[in-house]
């Protein structure tokens, strides 16, 4: 992946954690109040990646693989153990400030919102905190409460919201001093599917008229295929996969499934390229690889034996494809393409 | 690798940049403080309480003092309305330090780190002291050891009780005349925690009394000054507690 100006640059990312190594028994709890041993943690251990202004990044891994640590860097919370980092010009944790007025963050349960406080004045006061002029913020609400259908609540304490309000009032709160790039942790999080809805239109309409660049982890797939057309996967501290989702899909995606409903009943259903993986009555599914034959070949070898009355191609779950990469650990560090080199 | 990490620090290399002038600042943390109140009006009832516990406590010391004593006519020679004077100047300055750095409080600042309230106010773009300062406002009841206390909630994420030996101890100490402490004690409170210039000196010096201790002339104008110094150490602390907490998370 070359980009020209990426707006973020990571080479050789590490951060390690020193965790102080418990041993049982009453006694050793009173030794390490005067000796610890430590253990060396490495949560991220030499990421490298470039996104470009403008994209939507989908980062992706199980519980523990470093994910929000990687983010917490990119937001200058954490100081990384070494490696680079540059966020739009800035070294995130060195000029905070400066930094943090120029990005949108939205950390998934934590609200940013002042909790006793109806949602305006929440608003109200961090454009006095971003000195956001009167009339943006006034354009900037009227358009992200418009989106985010905000309207309902704006006037109600952030305790009394429900959670999708409240991520909708943090995203609202994440967006109105019209930051460059949006960095957000696991963003539908415990939501129902119309607030999950919501909120991806909400991103994906900011992305467009805005020109926004997103950064968002989550454990629903549905918001990686709904949002982004690229994927960073990190697991055990190492990016295991970066690149499109669909050749994600075409490298790892496993077997594509044919779903046949005959005409006729037959015994013998078999074509050559497919295996028959279930039947019942008149219905066949068959299984075929992709390397092997296309839906369209193996479609016309179907039809050529049999009458069919409908047929659909069905692709495999993106969610069991993840699954099955950090499971098995397909991938190894060397085959996440061309930054590495 | 290494060479791209240098030391962290709060400063933008810009001053211009910087951020909030003191002006802009100040009108922050108005707005801040404004929030804070229209949050606690919110709770009227549980205001109330915490308005009449707080004056109940008040009283019922002053009380304990003024029957002490009836038994005995003098504290180390000083008559109940001097120490009544003493013990009022202490908590006047203590409940009003509170008030404003309740913020800091290392309780309730723990807590905050541990929820990431801390990592929220870090990624807003205005100063983290002021933002601290804002995040609690105690209307109804020490500054620069609440700083010290919530630093070493960095390290510890549970605040240590210890820290409140110190202030809510020190108030008790500061209550009544220094002088019939145990000299030791007394050197604790002078260049330990330097308590003694917040009340006893100026109140020994109003009175016209002879200074026991050997604090020397200048000890009652000392207080201002103590205190700035002992506010900018914790406020170095402090510091260094932000950068330790970037580097560790916690």
């Amino acid at each position: 992946m070359s980009l020209k100006s990426p707006i973020i640059h990571v080479r050789g990312l590490e951060k390690n954690f020193r965790v102080a190594r418990y041993r049982g028994g009453a006694l050793s709890a009173l030794r390490s109040l005067i000796s610890r041993e430590y253990r060396l943690v490495r949560a991220v251990d030499g990421v490298s990646f470039d996104i470009a202004a403008g994209e939507i990044v989908g980062y992706l891994g199980p519980n523990g693989a470093g994910k929000s640590t990687t983010l917490k860097m990119l937001t200058g919370l954490l100081v990384p153990s070494g490696g680079e980092l540059l966020v739009d010009g800035f070294t995130p944790w060195r000029e905070r400030r400066r930094y943090v007025a120029r990005i949108g963050a939205v950390f998934g349960q934590r609200t940013s919102l002042w909790w006793d406080l109806p949602v305006i004045e929440s608003l109200e006061l961090l454009r006095h905190i971003y000195r956001v002029p009167y009339d943006r913020f006034k354009s900037n609400l009227h358009e992200i409460g418009e989106t985010l259908d905000l309207g309902p609540f704006l006037d109600t304490p952030v305790r009394s919201l429900s959670l999708g309000q409240r991520m909708r009032a943090d995203l609202a709160a994440a967006m109105l001093h019209e930051p460059k790039l949006l960095f957000l942790d696991e963003p539908t999080i415990g939501l129902d599917v119309v607030a999950k809805e919501s909120i991806r239109n909400f991103i994906l309409s900011m992305n467009r008229s805005r020109g926004t660049t997103v950064v968002l982890t989550t454990h629903d797939l549905s918001d990686v295929e709904k949002l982004c057309e690229r994927v960073m996967i990190i697991d055990h501290g190492a990016l295991i996969f970066d690149g499109r989702l669909q050749s994600l899909r075409d490298r790892f995606g496993g077997d594509r499934r044919l779903v046949v409903d005959f005409e006729d009943e037959h015994v013998d259903v078999a074509v050559e390229g497919a295996v028959v993986a279930e039947r019942d009555g008149r219905r066949a599914i068959y299984s075929f690889a992709r390397e092997s034959v296309s839906a369209a070949e193996l479609i016309g070898r179907v039809a050529a034996r049999y009458r069919i009355r409908d047929l659909e191609v069905r692709e495999p779950e993106i969610e069991a494809t993840v699954r099955r990469i950090y499971e098995e650990r397909l991938l190894d560090k060397e085959s996440t393409g061309a930054l590495d080199k | 690798m290494s060479s791209a990490i240098d030391a962290p620090s709060e400063s933008a290399p810009n001053s211009k940049d910087r951020g909030l002038g003191v002006l802009e600042g100040l009108d922050l943390y108005r707005r801040l403080i404004g929030a804070q109140i229209r949050s606690l009006m919110q709770y009227r009832i549980s205001f109330a309480f915490d308005f009449i516990s707080t004056g109940l406590i008040t009283l019922v010391e002053c009380a304990a003092v003024a029957i002490v004593f009836q038994r005995f006519d003098s504290l180390g020679c000083w008559s109940l309305g001097e120490v009544a004077l003493l013990y009022g100047t202490v908590t006047v300055a203590f409940k009003t330090m509170e008030m404003l750095f309740v913020g800091f409080d290392p309780s309730g600042f723990g807590e905050s780190v541990r929820l990431g309230g801390f990592d929220r106010i870090m990624l807003l773009p205005a100063g983290l002291t002021l933002q601290v300062l804002g995040s609690r406002f105690a209307l109804h009841r020490i500054g620069a050891l609440y700083i010290i206390g919530s630093t070493i909630t960095f390290w510890t994420i549970d605040s240590i009780e210890a820290i409140n030996i110190f202030t809510y101890g020190g108030q008790e100490m500061m209550s009544v005349p220094m002088h019939i402490y145990h000299p030791l004690m007394r050197r604790f409170f002078t260049f330990v925690v330097p308590g003694v210039f917040l009340n006893y000196a100026p109140v020994v010096h109003l009175l016209g009394r002879e200074d026991q201790i050997g604090l020397g002339p200048t000890a009652p104008y000392l207080a201002p000054f103590v205190g700035l110094i002992a506010m900018i150490g914790a406020l170095a602390f402090w510091r260094f507690g932000v950068r330790h907490y970037q580097s560790t998370g916690t």
